[in-house]
């Protein structure tokens, strides 16, 4: 169980887990006091999650729409079956326009794609322009969140990175001037920046134009200064019109971090004058995934991070201990469609708590999906052996009356007899942290059998 | 109407006191009530490792049992929504669609059937309830803190009806205990840090007593309670109620 | 072709059509003042909110800022670039303030919409230390929702929601105002 093994060690520092546990939580609580200045709330969800269904069940009619319309905005459409192509694609605008640098705001697309490392292979150097993403990319490391990407990161920790790569003060890690340092730093990329990429929240079909949501303004300052807009979106991000959007909206910021919006909504419909939009649809096994009957409804998540923020688990446990691009509750249903073998643990790493499906605000049913991917493991042998014995065999116990009498009282006599090295050793994980419960002398059908039984 | 009751197969060997109080609490609420011979299990453990499809045994054993009841009745909701919900499709006849709208998990059944809003009873300590996931985002026996809308909980409208109870409040109403079945097992280092958690809530708030719908929660926490010998004992609703109105 | 490959595993693969749920006005809790309501949603992300009887009285605060030395461009004065208006685009820290015409206002979240018409050099709203939003009391509407019903996508080739001074939370859930654009961000009522 690799996930059990990396949260085992990302538990190893406690107070440091606390303290990611309750930055998390902060963040669930702020969403919380947002959903209570919403009357309907229940009711937006509800319109979320339908108008996502119907988009999804109409997806390919929305897609040529949505095309046709951008192409008449004189956008440029481009479709890309796997993340190979699209890396193809955003290289060969590169290459056409003579550029070697991309600035980039936060896409997590591009970071499924494994975009960057590709590029950079090419010799593109690759400018993350959103704060959270520029620090992880200094610190060479993958986001661990999918809104707060350096969320696991310690302010110590992000001025001493900035310290060896902006040269800041030396022992100065006062958020304001660390985040001042990345603002001068970046303003020159900014200013300078020939191509920029941004992700796509929303692309609306009825009028061929997409939507970006950003707190920094660094989306917005990467390609309004660069000839060139790249925007890559994965295929379930079109929606019918500006009236759905004001529904996802409503919901998207107020679930991602507890601001009833982002600073900045920007609606790219037409490139400026003399300028051009690059539009990469992707599909990368969404279309197929699609065809899932118990998995499809996974693809009307608007990424906004709220499963993670609530999740005990993914907060005790930190988003690199999922080992995939999207950690957390929605990475644990979307990632095994990718590789079922690699990623057999995720749906377990959960205690079907359900609370991911109460704050998501399409109402993906999550935690009935993770229950659903651990028969799929199961149904393709994916389940470990030692699990699968174990099971198996309480499995024939628990349907014979006769042997699960048996069974029970020989484990309780056993329990009651046990020297407490015998019952509290490596062989015995729930006894690690715990005490095991005390037998008693009496099973209740034993007791009822004496006290009440007519028999 | 003539009840059934289900006692989930780790309360039948490891807390058959909850068992005997769920019957004896129903028994003076004027319930006709029994609990067959030879029950085993809902067939969760295995269900929840991914192996539902190998229930199908241990589930029409369950159905067999209870579809003569006009009602069930059991003091665990996690086992309750499993039957609802994860019982093999191949078994979903017409016995098995009585099973699954006519069982109830307790707190349900003293509210939406007998209808009860107080009980007669006296219970003078401190009380953390804390609020098992099943039962709660499951069955829907209270309102989670996710959605909007006015709270509600039948455990805690039922326990605040005794004198002299003192229901405390937590810092994190309905955040997960870290059982989760196998869970406890397989993530051991997060499940514990969960239970813990749980503990630190109800001890900072002065807690006595843990109660829950669910005995696996509370057989989480008290492992984690002996272990780290915390001022505080665990009851079970039932436990608790039929106590009282002694 | 990857497009044709793209559309025809999706149309093998959809879900049976579900239906588009009919809009429903979802209403918001409280405050029937909406103009308080903007206020305090405005403030509460970040934004100074300035009162006037009208128009003139805040154009007469935007001229104080250029006699205090504030670089102040100014596009009330110059709607869609008629009159050959080129400002000053020097992209570095010297341009002060830019002021801009909103169109709507939204009280339950304090954002206000301006689209390239109001301001044709779309990375000036961005760009400038200080962003001033010029709005009409009377513009100002419920939500998002009724808010988005006026607004025509349309019109222009850029339009943006911008509610407050740019930030971020990236280093340590702490909030810091001006991160990558504006540091700070007026909205001028009358």
């Amino acid at each position: 169980m690799k996930h059990a093994r990396a949260a085992r060690e990302f538990l190893s520092n406690g107070p440091r887990t606390e303290w990611h546990s309750q930055a998390l939580w902060y963040v669930r609580q702020k969403r919380d006091v947002q959903k209570d200045e919403i009357r309907d709330w229940e009711d937006l969800r509800e319109q979320a999650s339908v108008i996502k269904e119907h988009t999804l069940s109409n997806l390919d009619q929305y897609l040529e729409e949505f095309e046709t319309k951008a192409l008449k905005n004189g956008i440029h459409v481009h479709w890309a079956v796997n993340a190979k192509e699209h890396n193809n694609i955003v290289l060969e605008i590169l290459q056409q326009a003579g550029v070697r640098k991309l600035v980039k705001s936060k896409s997590m697309l591009t970071e499924e794609c494994h975009l960057n490392p590709f590029l950079m292979d090419k010799g593109i150097d690759v400018i993350e322009s959103d704060l959270g993403e520029r620090i992880i990319q200094f610190a060479d490391q993958d986001p661990s969140h999918i809104v707060l990407p350096a969320i696991h990161l310690k302010k110590e920790e992000v001025g001493k990175l900035f310290e060896k790569k902006l040269n800041t003060e030396s022992g100065n890690y006062d958020p304001t001037y660390l985040t001042g340092a990345a603002r001068k730093h970046l303003r020159e990329h900014f200013v300078s920046a020939e191509v920029a990429m941004t992700g796509v929240n929303f692309a609306i079909a009825e009028s061929g134009g997409f939507a970006v949501c950003t707190n920094e303004g660094n989306a917005d300052m990467g390609v309004h200064h660069a000839k060139i807009h790249i925007a890559s979106m994965g295929i379930e991000k079109v929606i019918p019109g500006k009236d759905q959007l004001a529904v996802f909206l409503r919901l998207l910021a107020r679930s991602a971090t507890g601001q009833p919006i982002t600073t900045y909504t920007s609606h790219f419909q037409k490139p400026a004058e003399g300028k051009e939009i690059h539009l990469i649809i992707v599909d990368n096994g969404r279309s197929e995934h699609l065809g899932k009957d118990k998995f499809w409804r996974a693809l009307k998540c608007i990424r906004c991070g709220a499963c993670l923020n609530t999740c005990p688990v993914y907060r005790r446990s930190g988003g690199h201990s999922y080992g995939y691009t999207i950690p957390g509750p929605i990475g644990s249903i979307l990632t095994p469609r990718v590789d079922l073998k690699q990623y057999s643990d995720l749906p377990f790493a959960s205690s079907l708590c359900g609370s991911c499906t109460d704050v998501c605000p399409v109402k993906i049913e999550i935690h009935e999906q993770l229950y659903q991917w651990r028969q799929e493991v199961y149904e393709q042998k994916q389940l470990s052996g030692t699990k699968k014995l174990g099971l198996k065999v309480m499995g024939r116990v628990l349907a014979r009356p006769r042997l699960y009498h048996r069974s029970g009282k020989f484990a309780r006599k056993a329990l009651k007899i046990s020297p407490r090295f015998l019952i509290y050793n490596r062989m015995n994980p729930w006894g690690r942290s715990r005490d095991l419960p005390a037998p008693p002398k009496q099973s209740f059908q034993e007791w009822y059998r004496e006290n009440r039984s007519k028999s | 109407m003539k009840a059934g009751l289900f006692i989930p197969c780790y309360i039948d060997q490891f807390y058959p006191q909850v068992g005997i109080d769920t019957l004896l609490l129903l028994e003076k609420l004027g319930v006709e009530i029994e609990s067959p011979a030879n029950q085993t299990c809902c067939g969760q453990p295995l269900a929840n490792s991914g192996m539902e499809k190998e229930t199908t045994e241990i589930c029409s054993h369950f159905i067999q049992l209870f579809s003569s009841y006009d009602t069930i009745i059991s003091p665990s909701g996690s086992c309750v929504l499993h039957i609802k919900e994860h019982v093999p499709e191949s078994l979903h006849d017409e016995a098995y669609f009585h099973v699954r709208d006519h069982i109830y998990e307790l707190t349900e059944f003293l509210t939406d059937v007998l209808m009860i809003e107080e009980l007669d009873g006296h219970f003078p300590h401190r009380v953390g309830l804390h609020q098992s996931c099943h039962g709660l985002r499951g069955l829907r026996n209270g309102k989670s803190s996710e959605l909007a809308g006015d709270p509600s909980s039948k455990a805690r409208s039922l326990l605040s009806s005794l004198k002299d109870i003192q229901l405390v409040d937590l810092d994190r109403t309905d955040e997960c205990c870290g059982f989760g079945g196998t869970f406890s097992v397989f993530e051991e280092a997060v499940s514990a840090q969960m239970g813990k958690d749980r503990i630190h809530d109800h001890v900072k708030n002065g807690a006595e007593v843990i109660t829950a719908i669910d005995m696996s929660c509370l057989m989480h926490m008290e492992g984690v309670i002996k272990r780290n010998s915390h001022p505080l004992r665990v009851m079970h609703v039932a436990e608790i109620l039929n106590f009282a109105i002694s | 072709m990857s497009k044709a490959e793209i559309l025809n595993s999706i149309s093998k693969n959809k879900p049976t059509p579900v239906d588009l749920p009919a809009p429903r006005k979802i209403k918001i809790e409280g405050n029937k003042d909406l103009i308080r309501a903007f206020a305090d949603k405005a403030t509460g992300a970040g934004s100074q909110v300035e009162n006037f009887d009208s128009l003139d009285k805040a154009e007469a605060w935007i001229r104080q800022q250029e006699k205090n030395g504030k670089s102040v461009i100014d596009f009330l004065q110059h709607l869609e670039g008629k009159d050959g208006f080129l400002p000053l685009t020097d992209d570095t820290d010297k341009v002060d303030m830019v002021v801009i015409r909103g169109q709507l206002g939204v009280a339950e979240n304090g954002a206000v919409w301006i689209d390239e018409h109001d301001m044709f050099i779309r990375k000036l709203p961005f760009l400038t230390i200080h962003l001033v939003l010029v709005l009409e009391k009377a513009k100002i509407l419920p939500d998002l929702q009724k808010a988005y019903k006026q607004v025509d996508l349309e019109r222009s080739g850029f339009g943006v929601f911008i509610a407050g001074p740019s930030k971020t939370a990236d280093i340590e859930q702490a909030l810091v105002i001006g991160a990558h654009g504006p540091i700070e961000h007026t909205i001028l009522l009358y």
